[in-house]
């Protein structure tokens, strides 16, 4: 009952949310209310195991819902990040459809979260698509509208994949509930795994399945992207789990192929998305893009298909929930401020905007997977699985990825907060409250499970160890694999003493006077004070001809390519109908020559 | 007691590096055929840059750089074995902890350099990120092979695993070896890759906003780089040696670095980056297929 | 400090920075003949890194301003080395319109070579005594500067534009 309580108060905060849409004050009230009551609700009422609160049975078929786990992990993530998401959004000019939008899409998230059988798993999935879908469309770019209608169309046709393998499961194992397919006969359960695999595939937005995603990340409002990059799309790796592990258990042995396929397909993905990242010139495509390649991670993660492959890949989703979620905050509160989202104009705000200065550096920090933050030990397992599992091309390809997140990380926080300030942005404050307390609010999990990854790792390995041979050895602040050992707050605590020794030498020696903007070495030259030194545009434009042609090769390419097949081929069919009396002559004359050509033999 | 090794530690491997910076500019002089400054002569430059009395600073970013830089590889440095000497902290050097560490010092520096609002220093960070996407990677897939051929990501284990002389990866992996001596002359950032520091053509890069102690900060950092990124290279690749021999292999590799930058011109970086994604990629991935065939 | 003026007198980085004709002796005492590494003398790409600001040769009005500027970019303590006859008393340009004659009145400077042009060798020389005069703690002119700044302000301002080319920092 607990679970149906919970999905209760979400939905009706929605709708008095809408209600009371006018008063401002007492919208947000509520909703804030209704979320937090959400969080403290799922905290402390729900556990794993709490299953079939429900059973419906309606024409031999079993609706229920239930808890694992794993579902309270996401479930966690979701409501949080939807807490820091709302908070955030009370700075921005909304209405009460859009909170009702954001809390009926929270709605479906957890409702897949329940989800025991596939029929409710598609319902509440939708539901999810369809509202966020609705609030990408309130979203504050011109291009909002594509955006959304794309991000419907690609949530659709992995619904309707996932709805094809739900009725050939159905028609093969008949029942609709989470069960395992891997015992049936021929290759019908590879295809109902693909096919169900799909839709999450389209959520995480992996290569083929990621057109989507900038626009509809760039399109939405700011602060919604938060819980869009970083919440949303934990329903896509919760579903990898549900397919690759409750569907498919036999998958190792059965499909290892498929598993190297898809692993190589997220490593490509991480690298591919991680180049496009850094030459973007709008910071929220730039994070689109990254979010894209850290979910690249974690689908390698699945397809190692390891014990701690598959913990690092869970530790990555939720490193990526926290870090990216913070870089949109931090990109949403300059947005507020600045205006803009294009990184030829900003710079220079580390001396209006000093917190979000400091998310973003940890943030990037983070992204880029250095220690002692968040993405390090779910990199680190990473690597050493793989090469566990053999496979030195597939680690390289990943290692490639981390690297081009070191050059999207840096144009990020250059463009945004280094080098020169620019004269429209002299007055600008601090980013209000709503932002600063998210940015807060993160950075906390940010250090604490970096330097002690063990408080996560151990609810995840609780959930893997079910499925996989445990091979990996940890305790609160220890991981030990078959390959190495690494003590994570030791880096911590060294960097930290190091860094004091350093900045000791730093202040014993000679004085430093602040420089005035524009004293800077110019060839001796004199320059105006707005002149404009800020290198923004162009940021790695010599890659374009370090990469040359390939960099413009995209899948949107393909797709337009066969769009203008199907075109033509339509636009021949048309002629075929309804063509001018010029066709209908050559019909006719063809007609005849052929009936000649035929005839011919005979005469 | 600890504390007083450690810090006697850093100061010597400071020290170290730097003479090997004034030992490259003695070599580069005689190759010009002039004699060159005394080789003690770096340890006076950075005396003299922290005497400064009054330097410059664009903000608290830009005098926090030369600080982080300097402790990122100060912290490589201690995850680092030298030689049959562990390190001084107790992960057996693993390498994914000393690949990442050695990014906070660049970073350090790019956030650093980039408060300047110099954009010679951007363009220069730039570069150097770019740079990265070509060294980073071949060193990686040519140390690649070594671990997996000894089953371990711990470097103090592969020093160990190795044995005496016919038994060092430099001679089991002649390939990569090879390939991870391409990498190194990236990573030191020497010519033809000097395209970060170009003084010539963007004013020293990261540096041109910077002067006395903060340069003289990064002169440390890049003191102690040396021995980080040719004692990583040594370790891997040339078995268990103690202390002595340590040095004195990181030094012949220093010096066919320092060899090779003495004669040659400077890429552009596109170019670099091309460079490190043909023939250097190719070695890397010959040198994994022969211990793909080896097993 | 006694320490520290040893090391600067034996670590001197030159400004990269060519004003006037008398630059042309510079490469050969750079390269392999003269060879003025040796000494510890290097030239650098920016003020902020370097120690000695050289002066070579005359010096138009148009380059004061940036000379000024370099120099006052450059951090303390900072040498500046005035060469040939042209910064001593205007050299064969005594009578030009657009040359300083004198440039000891716009920047300190704290030694002189005479000549025109120097040979390298008393270039070398210069060096060695501008070396000494720092071991000593006798080369001070960049105290002046910060002490009589008014003074030398005064007299720039009667060659070019003073508040546009100067680089107002308090120190």
């Amino acid at each position: 009952m607990a679970m149906f309580l919970l999905l209760l108060i979400i939905g009706l905060t929605g709708l008095l949310a809408f209600i009371l849409g006018p008063i401002k004050v007492l919208r947000n009230i509520i909703s804030l209310i209704g979320a937090i009551g959400g969080l403290l609700y799922f905290v402390f009422k729900i556990r794993p195991g709490q299953a079939y609160a429900l059973n419906i049975k309606i024409y031999n078929v079993h609706f229920g819902t239930g808890m694992s786990a794993l579902s309270i992990f996401f479930g966690i993530i979701l409501l949080g990040l939807f807490l820091i998401f709302l908070i955030a959004s009370f700075h921005e000019d909304n209405d009460g459809a859009y909170y009702m939008f954001s809390f009926f899409s929270l709605l479906g998230a957890l409702g897949v979260l329940f989800a025991k059988d596939l029929i409710s798993f598609f319902f509440f999935f939708e539901t999810m698509s369809l509202f966020s879908f609705l609030i990408v469309l309130k979203g504050n770019g011109e291009t909002s509208h594509r955006s959304a209608f794309k991000y419907v169309m690609w949530s659709a046709f992995g619904a309707y994949a996932f709805l094809l393998g739900t009725f050939l499961k159905v028609n093969y194992t008949h029942s609709v509930m989470i069960t395992d397919i891997s015992y049936l006969g021929g290759n019908i359960k590879l295809w109902i795994l693909i096919l169900l695999l799909t839709p999450f595939m389209v959520k995480t937005a992996l290569m083929p399945f990621h057109l989507w995603a900038p626009g509809a990340y760039t399109d939405s409002k700011d602060t919604y992207t938060v819980f869009l990059s970083g919440g949303l799309s934990k329903i896509g790796v919760f579903g990898y789990f549900i397919a690759l592990f409750n569907v498919f258990s036999q998958i190792a042995v059965l499909y290892p192929w498929l598993l190297k396929v898809f692993a190589y397909i997220g490593a490509i993905t991480a690298s591919l998305a991680g180049i496009y990242a850094f030459m973007q010139d709008d910071a929220k495509k730039l994070l689109a893009y990254s979010s894209i390649s850290q979910l690249g991670y974690v689908a390698v993660g699945f397809g190692v298909y390891s014990h701690f492959s598959v913990v690092a890949a869970l530790f990555h989703a939720l490193g990526h929930a926290v870090f990216e979620s913070l870089l949109f905050l931090v990109v949403a509160g300059v947005y507020y401020r600045t205006k803009t989202h294009d990184l030829r104009k900003m710079g220079g705000l580390i001396k209006k905007m000093p917190l979000s200065f400091i998310g973003l550096l940890f943030g990037i920090i983070a992204t880029s997977g250095i220690p002692p933050t968040i993405g390090f030990p779910s990199k680190w397992l990473l690597y050493e699985a793989i090469i566990l599992k053999n496979d030195l091309f597939l680690v390289s390809l990943v290692f490639f990825a981390s690297i081009t997140a070191f050059l999207y990380s840096y144009k990020l926080i250059h463009s945004i907060f280094l080098g020169k300030l620019h004269k429209e942005h002299e007055h600008i404050k601090e980013a209000p409250f709503g932002y600063g307390f998210g940015i807060v609010v993160l950075l906390i999990p940010l250090f604490v499970l970096g330097t002690n990854p063990g408080i996560v790792v151990k609810p995840i390995d609780y959930i893997v160890r079910f499925y996989l041979k445990p091979d990996l050895a940890y305790n609160l602040t220890n991981m030990t694999t078959p390959l190495g050992h690494v003590n994570f707050p030791a880096i911590g605590i060294t960097m930290t003493l190091l860094f004091t020794l350093s900045f000791i030498i730093y202040l014993i020696f000679g004085k430093s006077y602040r420089a005035a903007q524009e004293d800077n070495y110019t060839a001796t030259e004199w320059i105006d004070k707005d002149f404009g030194l800020h290198y923004g545009g162009e940021f790695y434009g010599f890659m374009r001809k370090a990469f040359g042609k390939p960099l413009t090769w995209s899948f949107e390419k393909i797709l337009n390519a066969c769009l203008k097949v199907v075109s033509f081929l339509g636009e021949i069919a048309r002629g075929f109908y309804m063509g001018d009396a010029r066709v209908y002559l050559f019909y006719i004359i063809l007609f005849f020559a052929i009936i000649v050509y035929i005839m011919g033999g005979k005469l | 007691m600890s504390i007083l090794y450690f810090f006697l530690y850093l100061l010597l491997v400071t020290v170290i590096g730097l003479l090997y910076m004034g030992v490259a500019r003695k070599v580069t002089a005689h190759i010009q055929n002039r004699y060159g400054p005394p080789i003690y002569q770096p340890i006076l430059d950075v005396l003299k840059l922290f005497g400064k009395r009054h330097t410059v600073t664009h903000g608290v970013m830009h005098s926090l750089g030369p600080v982080i830089a300097y402790t990122g590889i100060a912290s490589t440095l201690l995850f680092l074995p030298l030689g049959n000497h562990t390190p001084l902290l107790h992960f057996k050097g693993d390498l994914f902890v000393v690949l990442y560490l050695l990014v906070v010092g660049p970073l350090g520096m790019a956030l650093g350099a980039g408060e300047s609002s110099n954009p010679n220093a951007t363009i220069a960070m730039a570069r150097a990120l770019s740079l990265m996407l070509g060294y980073e990677i071949i060193f990686f897939m040519a140390t690649l092979p070594v671990f997996y051929h000894y089953h371990t990501a711990s470097i103090y284990k592969v020093i160990q695993a190795q044995g005496v002389f016919p038994h060092w990866g430099a001679i089991i992996f002649p390939i990569s070896f090879l390939a991870a001596l391409f990498a190194l002359q990236g990573m030191m950032g020497e010519k033809p890759f000097e395209i970060a520091i170009a003084p010539h053509e963007i004013a020293s890069g990261p540096m041109v906003e910077y002067g006395g102690k903060y340069l003289g900060l990064l002169q440390l950092w890049h003191a102690v780089g040396i021995i980080v990124e040719t004692g990583l290279l040594v370790d891997i690749f040339f078995g268990p040696q103690n202390i002595i021999w340590f040095f004195i292999g990181t030094f012949i590799v220093f010096y066919v670095v320092i060899l090779v930058n003495a004669v040659m011109p400077r890429f552009r970086i596109e170019q670099a980056v091309r460079f490190y994604w043909g023939i250097p990629l190719l070695l890397a991935i010959l040198g994994i297929l022969q211990v793909y065939i080896w097993r | 400090m006694k320490l520290f003026n040893f090391s600067q007198s034996r670590s001197l980085w030159m400004m990269h920075f060519c004003t006037g004709c008398g630059a042309m002796e510079m490469p050969p005492t750079m390269t392999s003949r003269f060879d003025m590494e040796r000494f510890g003398i290097i030239p650098m790409a920016t003020p902020r890194q370097s120690d000695l600001l050289l002066i070579t040769g005359y010096l138009t009005i148009k380059t004061l301003k940036r000379v000024v500027r370099a120099y006052e970019q450059m951090p303390t303590p900072r040498y500046v080395l005035g060469f040939g006859s042209c910064t001593i008393n205007g050299g064969m340009y005594w009578d030009s319109y657009n040359v300083i004659k004198k440039l000891e009145l716009y920047i300190p400077v704290d030694i002189y070579i005479n000549g025109c042009m120097p040979r390298p060798e008393a270039i070398i020389d210069a060096f060695l005594k501008l070396r000494e005069m720092i071991a000593k703690g006798e080369a001070n002119a960049w105290k002046k500067y910060i002490e009589n700044y008014e003074w030398y302000k005064k007299n720039q301002s009667e060659v070019f534009d003073v508040e546009k080319w100067s680089i107002k920092n308090e120190k």
